[in-house]
């Protein structure tokens, strides 16, 4: 007899084994004696690699892969010069990285059609569509052109050519835009400014490769660092640099290279999706010492005709009914565990309720529980909290561990995260609330002490459930920074917050730019609201 | 090999793997090619540095589904169309059904488990936490899957 466990194996196995993977590969037009055998489990096999390899060598490589049913000749260009770094002015979010290989690129707006590569005012390549009507028509197919006028020496950042057309088919043009402009910053732009911009109609047909031109052949000598190029920014990036620094973004703040912490992510968005959180407190700049509940609700991703159960996460969880009959579960607790908490879903949402208060508490606070029509989210009435008890704070969750008042989704909020070798991190959100929002942030936490930082007030913070946890609130400029790690001692974690110093628009630059090469950013989740908080004491 | 010759093996040996492991935590294959990718090349240049890159890659994916998903469902609000890619066979169907109207974290834990085979201990590190979490949410997925497939 087939258990539960053996069918969603089964299942898991056949969804998998019927997605045709190959085709949306950028590499699958590659030789086939070079595609990869397909792994039914991939978690035993993957990854068997510890040797660092550029990325700039799979931009080359997807390009030739797919100039290969088109390449219409050879001319193979000498040798190009390895190394460097390009450093360009400009808005990041205009960028293109050499690990944009194989993405799709909305920052290519519309049409690509006429845009173009140059270098000062050379024009090295233009990127050539079809139009809707030929596209349309199915006569040619959809195709991407580029037409090669230059190659850059990346050592003298001059024009070393040859000239040429590459023509592309595929029908998804727009990630292979990424490829493709990528390749011509790959054929020698080390530390050169190259740009592109709009002039004119480069238009010369689709799919049809001129017979007065020379084809190209692309060879490479595997340049390692960082390529990019800026879409849609003339004047050239080359154009003038102030005297002064540039400031980065509000609330940007970098770390000196010899803290041994290496940029994960840099941002200006809010790292979490935004969780709407309220809190009911007593007034005081100690709210966490007396009774308060801290309501969070968020989206739990169910239908509507189906129950998620509680989201608490715990296995031994005791469920009751409010007195409209809807059923909530609370978290277990020893008795002289003063932190409760309690879940109940109305869909779409989850709503968790969190704070000093008694099991009975949260019970009446749950009661009184009304979505909110005006604010969004849902409140607590009143007459369903604790005495002296009232709201103090409205707001969104920023991260697992960070809040604001600000509305996440309209608000810039710098935030970056580090890592040292021994895995060590620390991550911080720089959020522009009034200082009348800072008691709100040590509620919902073990132990919170006070301290100074950097010249200022500061609080410590710490999780039960997460002894590797630390985190320090202060405000600084205007802001609130809120930092946490995991790790790291509260001696190294306020060492590190002392070198922290504001970024300049070079530093923030370099910052996204090396947040696009490490892999994803630790995810702060909603979801995990439930499992952090526990105190104890 | 020569670095271009590892990345390419790299990218040809792990880029369909990942878009499928994602198109088991996501449902949406769309999702699933730019989790895949974007998180394979983000972790390209940082090969030598990492002292277990599966791992690492791993919970780098499901994070990023994570991150996605959750933007997606602020946008959207619910969960429509799941694993519609491709035709399976009935029975095959009925469970995808059921793994597709689970939570999150719950369709991820089962996925680790069923499908990269992977203990307890190390979908608890993948997924950031308690093992005892784990048990539980592996525990209601099949719950909720026995109760939807009639099984016993």
């Amino acid at each position: 007899m087939t258990t539960i466990e053996e069918r969603v194996t089964d299942a898991l196995a056949r969804l998998a084994e019927q997605l045709d993977v190959a085709g949306v590969d950028p590499l699958a037009a590659m030789p086939p004696s070079r595609s990869p055998a397909p792994s039914r489990h991939p978690g035993r096999a993957w990854w068997p690699f510890v040797a660092a390899a550029a990325a700039i060598v799979a931009v080359v490589g997807g390009l030739v892969a797919l100039s290969g049913r088109d390449r219409p000749g050879s001319a193979v260009p000498a040798t190009l010069p390895s190394g460097g770094s390009s450093t360009l002015p400009g808005s990041p979010d205009w960028a293109v990285a050499a690990a944009d290989l194989g993405r799709r690129l909305p920052a290519i707006p519309g049409d690509t059609a006429g845009l173009q590569v140059g270098l000062g005012e050379d024009v090295l390549a233009r990127f050539v569509e079809p139009t809707s009507a030929e596209r349309a028509s199915g006569a040619t197919g959809p195709c991407l052109h580029i037409e090669l006028e230059g190659v850059v020496d990346g050592a003298t950042c001059s024009i070393v050519g040859p000239t040429g057309l590459l023509a592309i088919t595929t029908d998804s043009d727009a990630r292979y835009v990424a490829v493709a402009v990528n390749s011509v910053v790959t054929l020698g732009a080390n530390g050169c400014d190259l740009v592109i911009g709009t002039s004119g109609d480069a238009r010369i047909g689709a799919c049809r490769v001129p017979a007065t031109r020379d084809g190209v052949e692309l060879s490479f000598g595997a340049p390692d660092g960082a390529h990019r190029l800026v879409i849609g920014g003339f004047p050239p990036a080359s154009a003038t640099v102030a005297s002064t620094p540039e400031p980065g973004p509000d609330g940007a703040m970098t770390l000196p290279s010899a803290s041994g912490m290496h940029v994960q992510w840099a941002t200006n968005e809010p790292p979490g999706a935004g969780a709407d959180q309220r809190r009911y407190a007593t007034s005081g700049p100690q709210p966490e010492t007396a009774t308060y509940i801290r309501l969070t609700s968020y989206v739990n991703g169910a239908p509507a005709d189906h129950d998620p159960g509680c989201m608490l996460g715990d296995e031994s969880v005791t469920s009751e009914t409010l007195a409209d009959g809807a059923a909530v579960c609370l978290a277990p607790r020893g008795e002289s565990e003063p932190f409760g908490r309690l879940a109940m879903n109305r869909w779409p949402d989850t709503i968790l309720l969190e704070g000093n208060a008694t099991d009975a508490e949260l019970l009446a606070a749950a009661d009184a529980v009304a979505a909110d029509p005006v604010g969004g989210g849902f409140d607590i009435d009143a007459t369903g909290l604790p005495a002296g008890v009232a709201l103090t704070g409205t707001g969104a969750s920023v991260s697992d561990f960070a809040s604001s008042a600000a509305d996440p989704t309209a608000s810039s909020m710098a935030s970056v995260s580090w890592s040292d070798q021994a895995g060590r991190s620390m991550f911080y959100v720089a959020t522009p609330d009034d200082e009348s929002f800072l008691p709100n942030l040590r509620l919902g936490f073990t132990a919170v002490t006070d301290t100074t930082v950097r010249g200022v007030p500061a609080f410590v913070r710490t999780l039960a459930e997460q002894p590797g946890y630390l985190g320090v609130v202060w405000r600084e400029d205007g802001r609130t920074f809120q930092v946490g790690s995991q790790g790291l001692t509260l001696d190294e974690l306020l060492g590190l917050v002392e070198q922290l110093r504001p970024a300049t628009a070079a530093d923030w630059s370099d910052m996204t730019d090396a947040a696009t090469r490490a892999t994803a950013p630790m995810v702060v989740s909603t979801t995990t609201i439930v499992t952090t908080t526990r105190p104890t004491g | 090999m020569t670095s271009e010759a590892s990345f390419a093996e790299f990218y040809r040996t792990e880029f369909a793997p990942a878009v499928r492991f994602a198109y088991l935590l996501t449902g949406s294959r769309e999702l699933a090619e730019d989790v895949a990718q974007e998180t394979l090349l983000a972790l390209a240049s940082r090969l030598a540095t990492l002292q277990n890159p599966p791992a690492y890659l791993r919970a780098a994916i499901v994070n990023r589904v994570a991150s996605v998903r959750r933007r997606e469902l602020r946008r959207e609000r619910r969960v429509e169309g799941l694993y519609s890619e491709g035709h399976v066979d009935p029975p095959t169907r009925e469970v995808a059904d059921v793994l597709a109207r689970l939570p999150e974290r719950q369709r991820t834990a089962l996925v680790l488990r069923y499908w990269l085979g992977l203990p307890n201990t190390e979908i608890a590190e993948t997924m950031d936490c308690p093992t005892g979490t784990v048990k539980s949410l592996i525990s209601r997925g099949l719950d909720r899957l026995r109760a939807e497939l009639g099984e016993p």
